[in-house]
């Protein structure tokens, strides 16, 4: 079987959510299907999803080494890593970087997966456009100024920004804003650089609101939201991060810190669903072996500090973390000890509830890309359709709204380990409302169903988070009903409609011509 | 592209990054105004209001004296007088031209590095001085551009000595033509040892500056392919530094590719001997002939004077100014001296509507306050803003524009635009405050309260306040006595104008310009 083949067809094979364990490469798949928790719901589990970006272009094949193959060591006569120095595993080819044994330690105890190969089709190797391409979730062929989580988060919160949540949907350590946590409707998360600093400065007496409709009103709006945040956020993070505890060692590193802080937050309660960290210097174009072991070293360490500290807390269970970085480098040095930049590489997810293993095939150094470089095996975007379905428990039509296309999910994580919300009225769903865009002053039906009877609410929100109208009200019987709504009088624009059943909710999204 | 420090991020190069911001769905996307010029009419006076925004956006935010000096002159005559060439300024001290000797035992070099970093800190702080000292002139605000835009990080380079002659190469060319400096910045010392250029040779070019040259200062991605790339690379090859010897790059054919080179689909002769450096020169010149660099430079230049999101309000205007720039051999001082007189620049839509970068939030407070805390304090509120100048987050230098504002950014602004008025930081050094009553008095009538206050708010913020908040400023300003009773020389009048001054530069709009 050619390779290409056999990929596919296991990719296939791990598509089908069924109700028997399925195994693909020796790790079992999803045992059961997310029917169980009502197809169409959002269901608002306290999954928690960690996102360690690691910028500059991360040399996979150094990282996770392929040391049985002598391919690797003709293209990297003096960065190759020594078979002896590499780090075995249970695996016949592949180890990892001498510096990693905190990933080392995580793979023996089933808390990380390696999914070799991730990558995208027309690999692009300029820095800031493959980082957007990632934070975004587009294609190559396709520029997004939305983040993948901001799309979920914004997804998921019609309310926003009229209503800010409790806590903050997602927190990022340090840094401006990324990219991945913006949304049509704004940021969909806060920075921190440290909570007491935030707690002394963030008081903030609110200001009026100006119209918005010109640069000068949008602008303002947008600062007086963040100062709005500042001050909200503040008392909550101080709150968390005071009742919040580490139980276990963390390195120096700005990483391990920032994965401490992080830890701290999850264990004093906050409820943010996302938080982004971030450990720069991974463009190794020179003199790359001290330098890429230090990085790895503190990735790594870092990696197995944050997962242990949870462990022993007991919150292990509900959060993930996943390396991202924009691209591996090339297979073959360059004339300075180093590597420029180059197509598809090694991600991890690690954590109590991964799927622990190797997922991919190992790098292939004859079936190339045209210059040489290693073709992807999986589109990145599999990593994050596993999470949104998976982890975050989206229905698999929505998943594949947020991003853009139907993306196989890997099979990464297990089945949702999160603790759910009481009363359970049955499965519901929400389809998407036809004709869409509805042109103004025409009529557009809403789909729902319901598997059992049930006190229904359908809310039309607009993108501020402002209520436009109550669509429908009422108990409704099992089966398939349709909303109907005329948006006479709606200004052009975007609008979310939310079903509610029982203290459960599903959002989707409109627009009006 | 380097390593970078922690806790800093990248996201995009000039073309990728600005994207368009959320809520703007009701915005007014276009204006009819283009680069014609602006001629004052009823309808768009030449008031004060707009002698302000120029001397706001030229520059680092008039003071009183400054503007009132100002509005006697018409547009074109101020825009002028901002666009004279100024003179070099002193530099910092006489290592900025003292070679050292090459240290050689372990103590040496710390002591080395040691005293780099002093003069790296040192250079800084005299930069930042030179921002509130530029007065009416644009020559700092441009020297700044040419740093954002073709970045370098001093943590690379190292040598202080370099930095300076590459600021002090970006300040001879504010307004000089782009492909004479695109061809400096070739064998620009500071450049090439952040680019890794100096140890790019022949056999073993290394890609890194190659494809900074044309994705982030030039051209931008998309418009030459990876073997281009390449061909540059070789191209360049042979420049060398020895910071002992020389602050000057030497070029030595030994390490020069004399073969022939295929770029953008052009035959560069290989040349042997010294006459290898002007492969360098051939390959701007023919990225100088591709059109997309005049838009990329006019884009560039719209988004730092004009508005950061053009493609909300642009329509025609970043088009022309990129065909002005073709029409004069790329020389930037007739573009930007169409562009500051223009009927758009000048358009209502335009005013107030930009975020002010730390730089110009930090110099603009010491202009503004009459406050200086002295460049190195500058510095460092600028570093904490999150603009550490001579340290870019990445080689795309800084995403700017709303990324300038978070929950961790705003505070802060808050608090050091307070330690101005004060004198006091929650929880951290103070400096000497504005003297206020002899601030308040270099207004033009500080024994009328209401002319007081308005002339405060038309030099503190970019556009006019609604009624009820300049009421509520007034009583803050009174302190509760009718207006008939102010004094300026009362006993608590510093107490009011104090009070009255907190709440200024709290408002979300003191954070627009």
């Amino acid at each position: 079987m050619k390779r290409r083949d056999f990929l596919s067809r296991a990719i296939a094979a791990s598509a089908g959510v069924a109700s028997v364990p399925l195994v693909f490469r020796g790790i079992p798949v999803h045992a059961g299907s997310y029917g169980a928790v009502g197809s169409g719901q959002l269901s608002e589990n306290d999954n928690v999803l960690v996102v360690v970006q690691l910028f500059g272009g991360n040399d996979g094949l150094n990282t996770f080494v392929p040391y049985t193959d002598q391919k690797y060591y003709q293209n990297r006569p003096t960065v190759g890593i020594p078979p002896g120095q590499v780090l075995k595993i249970a695996n016949p080819t592949m180890g990892f970087h001498p510096e990693m044994s905190g990933m080392q330690n995580l793979f023996a105890s089933g808390k990380l997966v390696a999914v070799q190969g991730v990558g995208y089709e027309n690999s692009n190797r300029s820095h800031f456009r493959s980082e957007n391409i990632w934070l975004t979730g587009s294609g190559a062929g396709s520029v997004l100024d939305t983040g993948w989580l901001g799309r979920y988060i914004e997804f998921t919160n019609p309310a926003y920004p009229l209503q800010l949540p409790p806590d903050p949907f997602a927190v990022q350590i340090g840094g401006t804003l990324s990219l991945m946590l913006q949304a049509e409707k704004g940021n969909m998360g806060i920075t921190l650089a440290d909570p007491d600093t935030f707690f002394r400065l963030g008081r903030n007496q609110l200001d009026e609101t100006v119209p918005g409709g010109t640069p000068y009103g949008e602008e303002y709006l947008f600062i007086r939201a963040i100062k709005e945040q500042s001050d909200k956020y503040s008392q909550r993070i101080n709150d968390a991060f005071q009742g919040g505890t580490n139980i276990g060692s963390y390195s120096s590193t700005s990483l391990s810190q920032q994965l401490r802080l992080v830890a701290r937050l999850i264990s004093g309660g906050l409820q943010s669903k996302v938080y982004m960290v971030y450990l720069g210097g991974f463009d190794t174009h020179s003199n790359q072996a001290s330098a890429h072991a230090h990085l790895l070293k503190t990735l790594s360490d870092a990696a197995e500090e944050f997962t242990e500290d949870l462990k022993n807390q007991g919150i292990g269970k509900r959060v993930v973390g996943l390396t991202m970085s924009e691209f591996g480098r090339r297979t073959r040095e360059n004339g300075s000890s180093g590597t420029d930049h180059g197509t598809a590489s090694v991600q991890f997810l690690f954590g109590e509830s991964v799927n622990s293993g190797v997922l991919g095939q190992d790098p292939d150094f004859e079936v190339t890309d045209s210059s040489g470089d290693l073709l992807h095996d999986f589109d990145y975007r599999q990593i994050y359709s596993e999470l949104l379905e998976h982890w975050f428990e989206l229905p698999p039509d929505d998943v594949t709204q947020l991003l853009g296309g139907r993306f196989t999910p890997l099979p990464l994580v297990r089945t949702a380990t999160g603790t759910r919300p009481p009363s359970t009225p049955g499965d519901f769903s929400l389809g998407q409302n036809y004709p869409n865009p509805v042109a103004p002053s025409a009529a557009t039906a809403i789909p729902f169903s319901l598997a059992s009877r049930a006190e229904v609410e359908i809310v039309l929100y607009d993108v501020q988070g402002s209520v436009i109208a109550s669509v429908a009200s009422g108990s409704f019987d099992a089966g398939r009903h349709q909303a109907r709504f005329s948006a006479f009088g709606l200004p052009p624009g975007v609008y979310f409609y939310q079903l509610r059943v029982g203290g459960r909710k599903v959002s989707r999204k409109m627009v009006v011509r | 592209m380097p390593d970078t420090v922690m806790m800093s991020r990248g996201k995009g190069k000039e073309g990728m990054r600005r994207r368009l911001p959320p809520m703007l769905y009701g915005m007014e996307r276009r204006t009819q105004s283009g680069l014609e010029p602006y001629i004052p009419s009823p309808q768009q006076p030449w008031n004060r209001r707009r002698v302000s925004h120029l001397l706001r956006r030229a520059g680092f935010l008039p003071t009183w004296t400054e503007l009132k000096s100002a509005e006697s002159m018409q547009p074109g005559a101020l825009v002028d007088l901002l666009l004279q060439p100024v003179g070099d300024p002193a530099p910092p001290a006489s290592w900025v031209g003292a070679l050292q000797p090459e240290p050689t035992t372990a103590e040496e070099r710390n002591a080395y590095r040691a005293q780099n970093a002093a003069w790296l800190d040192a250079l800084r702080a005299w930069w930042t001085e030179r921002m509130v000292d530029s007065g009416m002139n644009i020559a700092e605000k441009m020297t700044l551009f040419w740093h954002r835009h073709i970045t370098t990080e001093a943590g690379i380079v190292l040598i202080p000595q370099y930095m300076f002659q590459q600021n002090a190469l970006f300040r001879s060319y504010a307004l000089g033509n782009f492909r004479d400096l695109i061809k400096d910045v070739n064998r620009d010392p500071a450049m090439l040892r952040y680019l890794d250029g100096a140890i790019s040779v022949a056999g073993n070019p290394n890609e890194n500056y190659a494809r900074e040259l044309m994705e982030l200062y030039t051209m931008g991605e998309g418009n030459y392919t990876e073997q281009d790339i390449k061909e540059a690379a070789r191209c360049l090859t042979g420049w060398q530094l020895d910071e002992f010897t020389s602050f000057d790059a030497t070029f030595s054919p030994l390490y020069h590719d004399t073969g022939n080179k295929t770029f953008m689909g052009r035959t560069i002769l290989g040349r042997s001997s010294l006459d290898g450096r002007f492969e360098g020169d051939e390959v701007v010149d023919i990225i100088f002939e591709d059109a997309s660099v005049a838009k990329f430079i006019s884009r560039a230049l719209y988004t730092f004077f004009v508005y950061d999101n053009q493609e909300a309000v642009d329509g025609v205007v970043v088009e022309d100014m990129a065909q002005l720039l073709r029409d004069n051999d790329y020389d930037i001082r007739p573009v930007v001296d169409a562009l500051l007189k223009s009927a758009h620049f000048f358009d209502a839509v335009n005013i107030g509507a930009m975020i002010k970068s730390p730089a110009v939030f930090s110099a603009g407070l010491a202009r503004q306050l009459a406050a200086n805390p002295g460049g190195a304090r500058l510095v460092a509120d600028m570093k904490t803003l999150e603009e550490h100048l001579l340290y870019p987050p990445t080689v795309a230098g800084w995403d700017g524009y709303r990324t300038w504002i978070s929950t961790t950014t705003y505070p802060w602004r808050k608090s050091f635009a307070e330690r101005f008025v004060t004198g006091q930081l929650p929880g951290g050094t103070g400096q000497t405050p504005v003297d206020i009553i002899a601030w308040g008095k270099s207004f033009d009538n500080a024994s009328d309260a209401n002319q007081l206050l308005d002339d405060m708010l038309m030099l503190l913020l970019p556009v006019e306040v609604s009624a009820s908040r300049r009421d509520s400023y007034l009583q803050t300003m009174l302190g509760g006595a009718p207006v008939y009773e102010w004094n300026i020389d009362a006993p608590n009048a510093d107490t009011n104008l104090r009070n009255l001054l907190t709440r200024l530069v709290a408002a979300p709009d003191f954070q627009l310009h």
